[in-house]
């Protein structure tokens, strides 16, 4: 456990440190341009456009993240042979990939939760309460300016001879400070978005779970421009894949036996067998202010979580087979 | 005879290289077919055997291709060797077990470069499970052992080649491990980072721990090693102490005198294997043993000519790797 830990903490801190959350200001942006957009263009359905267009940003920005990193999770490793003094270390492979997919994960549970804070701040302030935003910013920038200035008195503590780097003290009010503008973030998205937004917020987080542990399959044993690639293309047809296992291709009974009944047999078995990320869509009930129904929730999240685990026993035996040249 | 540190035997390496080469199943279709570049096998390690004792100091050369990378990246469980077995500190290869009590630095190692040293450490320190009080001290220690106090604050990405070697010895040491397994070292370092490198070696050696490096900067196996092995073409062509395998009797023998009329130098030459002008007043000569050179000794002296150096040609380490290598490729195994 210790070893998963270790490398789930390294993969977070590597995200952090390559600043992954720059694409979480590139969301607020998007966002902000979107409400003024969408406020001046519709009339008396600027909350419901909101609610649409917000989930749809919030899906799609969350999936691509998950994507491009969960492909260059392990391929990066080895491509910098940093796997290199790991795997001569005690620990097992599947603990290795597991503790890359516990931080990917870890890291994509705080983007989603900034994801919504910015989503609650801006429904309060279509619905014309700016004060909700105005809190959010207040909670960042006292985030940001505890932390500058816990780091700025802990450098000056330092003698330049002496070891380290910030006091041990300093290190640990950091992490503190952190913790409690987190929390505080929590509870403030789940207090100002209805429930049905948070229900819709946890099934996308679900989804993107889903797409890493495929990411993670392809990456164990191909390039990050394949698996890329290949883990778009479940994406994409996992999204459709409630309408592709019924397609329909072959109209005339002439065409029975013909290359469009092949065709028709392809897909839908393609659409059996990636993962059905139709599931993880709860934007109808959201825009419609109705309430998920708990057992959909829970069945979902449960398909989700067990296509995930499936991904991770497939990409550990592969990954187990490999050979670090 | 005690366990050994490591032990292996008849290990083989086989990649299947090429566009079709990976595809499982494929390598029996074609294997009697010349599909060179679309489905081709490389034999890389074609049987080693090797058994390194608890506490020496072992030097694994080779010419670059030879396989010793691939040899170690076997022994750290890196790569699943297609032939063989071996036991690393009375476990089998890859056991948990023994790569708890073990320490690798790789070839041209490449780190985490947005970690600070203590951090790097303390990350390497949690795979180990050490405590958290464990990983600070040890952390602290090995900073100063491989000199880099003064720059504890700073990324590894800024760091020069020299301090990346230092750092990545760091790690391999963090577990206080029984056996240290180093690849090429010293590669890219100046003078004094591969003295240092020595000195570490010797500290370890003194600390009672099995050393096992590859290099292929023959002055500083010589320096360091108690026994070495030579790998050539995927197989182990020599193994020994030093002083067995540059045991052979007198090489040659180096006479070196002064200015000489041309009568002394016909005779001494007809005396000797080789003759060299060094500059306007030195001859060298080379006598094939020491009856010989005394004879162009005699010869000089005779001739009133000064005689400036008798000296015998040991073998050296260097001239046993060339003729190693040379074997190798003239059997063309």
């Amino acid at each position: 456990m210790n070893q998963i830990l270790a490398i789930a903490l390294n993969t977070f801190r590597e995200a952090i440190r390559n600043r992954i959350f720059f694409s979480l200001a590139m969301f607020a942006v998007g966002m902000l341009l979107l409400v003024m957009a969408v406020s001046s263009a519709s009339l008396h359905e600027e909350v419901r456009l909101m609610k649409d267009v917000g989930l749809f940003l919030t899906s799609t920005f969350s999936v691509v993240i998950a994507i491009f990193v969960g492909v260059n999770l392990v391929y990066k490793e080895i491509e910098h042979k940093t796997i290199y003094t790991i795997m001569p270390k005690p620990i097992y492979r599947w603990q290795f990939l597991m503790g890359k997919y516990v931080g990917l994960a870890s890291t994509l549970a705080v983007l989603a939760v900034a994801m919504g804070a910015v989503l609650a701040g801006l429904f309060g302030w279509v619905q014309n309460d700016p004060s909700i935003f105005m809190q959010l910013v207040g909670l960042g920038l006292f985030w940001w300016i505890g932390d500058w200035a816990l780091q700025a008195i802990g450098a000056r503590r330092i003698d330049p001879t002496a070891r380290g780097d910030l006091p041990v003290v300093f290190d640990r009010l950091r992490r503190g400070l952190g913790l409690i503008t987190a929390t505080a973030v929590i509870l403030f998205t789940a207090h100002y978005l209805a429930n049905e937004v948070l229900g819709a917020l946890l099934l996308i987080y679900i989804e993107v779970l889903v797409v890493v542990a495929v990411s993670l399959v392809f990456s164990s044993f191909s390039t990050p421009f394949l698996s890329g690639a290949l883990a778009f293309g479940v994406f994409l047809v996992g999204r459709f894949a409630d309408r592709l296992r019924t397609i329909t291709l072959v109209e005339k009974a002439d065409d029975l036996g013909g290359p469009l009944e092949t065709m028709q047999t392809l897909v839908r078995g393609v659409a059996e067998v990636v993962p059905d990320l139709s599931r993880f869509n709860a934007t109808p009930w959201v825009v419609y202010d109705a309430q998920i129904p708990d057992g959909y929730l829970f069945s979902a999240s449960a398909y989700g979580l067990t296509y995930a685990a499936l991904c991770m026993v497939l990409a550990v035996l592969l990954f187990m087979r490999r050979d670090f040249v | 005879m005690s366990e050994p540190a490591l032990s292996v035997t008849g290990l083989v390496k086989t990649f299947d290289v090429g566009f079709l080469g990976a595809v499982p199943g494929l390598r029996r279709l074609t294997a009697g077919l010349n599909l060179r570049g679309i489905a081709q096998r490389v034999e890389a390690v074609r049987g080693i055997d090797l058994r390194v004792e608890r506490g020496e100091t072992f030097g694994f050369l080779g010419p670059n291709g030879a396989g010793k990378t691939t040899s170690i990246k076997m022994l750290m469980g890196l790569i699943h060797p297609t032939a063989g077995s071996g036991t690393l500190l009375g476990h089998p290869l890859g056991h948990r077990d023994a790569r708890a009590r073990l320490g690798f630095l790789p070839e041209h190692p490449y780190f985490y470069d947005y970690l600070k040293p203590l951090e790097f450490l303390d990350f390497y320190g949690r795979l180990f499970a050490m405590t958290a009080r464990e990983r600070r001290k040890r952390a602290e220690a090995l900073v100063d052992r491989v000199g880099l106090r003064h720059a504890v604050n700073r990324p590894l990405r800024k760091f020069s080649k020299g301090m990346i070697q230092r750092i990545g010895i760091a790690q391999a040491l963090i577990n206080d491990p029984e056996l240290v397994v180093l690849d090429e070292p010293m590669s890219g370092l100046d003078p004094m980072g591969r003295k240092d490198v020595r000195d570490l070696i010797y500290e370890l050696r003194a600390g009672g721990k099995t050393v096992f490096f590859s290099s292929h900067i023959l002055q500083d196996v010589e320096l360091v090693c108690d026994r070495v092995a030579i790998v050539a073409k995927g197989k182990v062509r020599a193994v020994g102490s030093l002083e067995q395998l540059l045991a052979s009797p007198t090489h040659s023998v180096e006479v070196v005198t002064g200015p000489l009329d041309a009568a002394t130098l016909a005779k001494a030459e007809a005396e000797s294997t080789e003759h060299l002008q060094l500059g306007e007043a030195r001859h060298r000569f080379t006598a094939t043993d020491e009856a010989a050179a005394g004879r162009v000794a005699a010869i000089v002296v005779g001739g009133g000519a000064r005689l400036i150096s008798v000296v015998p040609q040991r073998r050296s380490l260097e001239a046993l790797f060339v003729e190693t290598a040379r074997r190798t490729d003239e059997e063309g195994a």
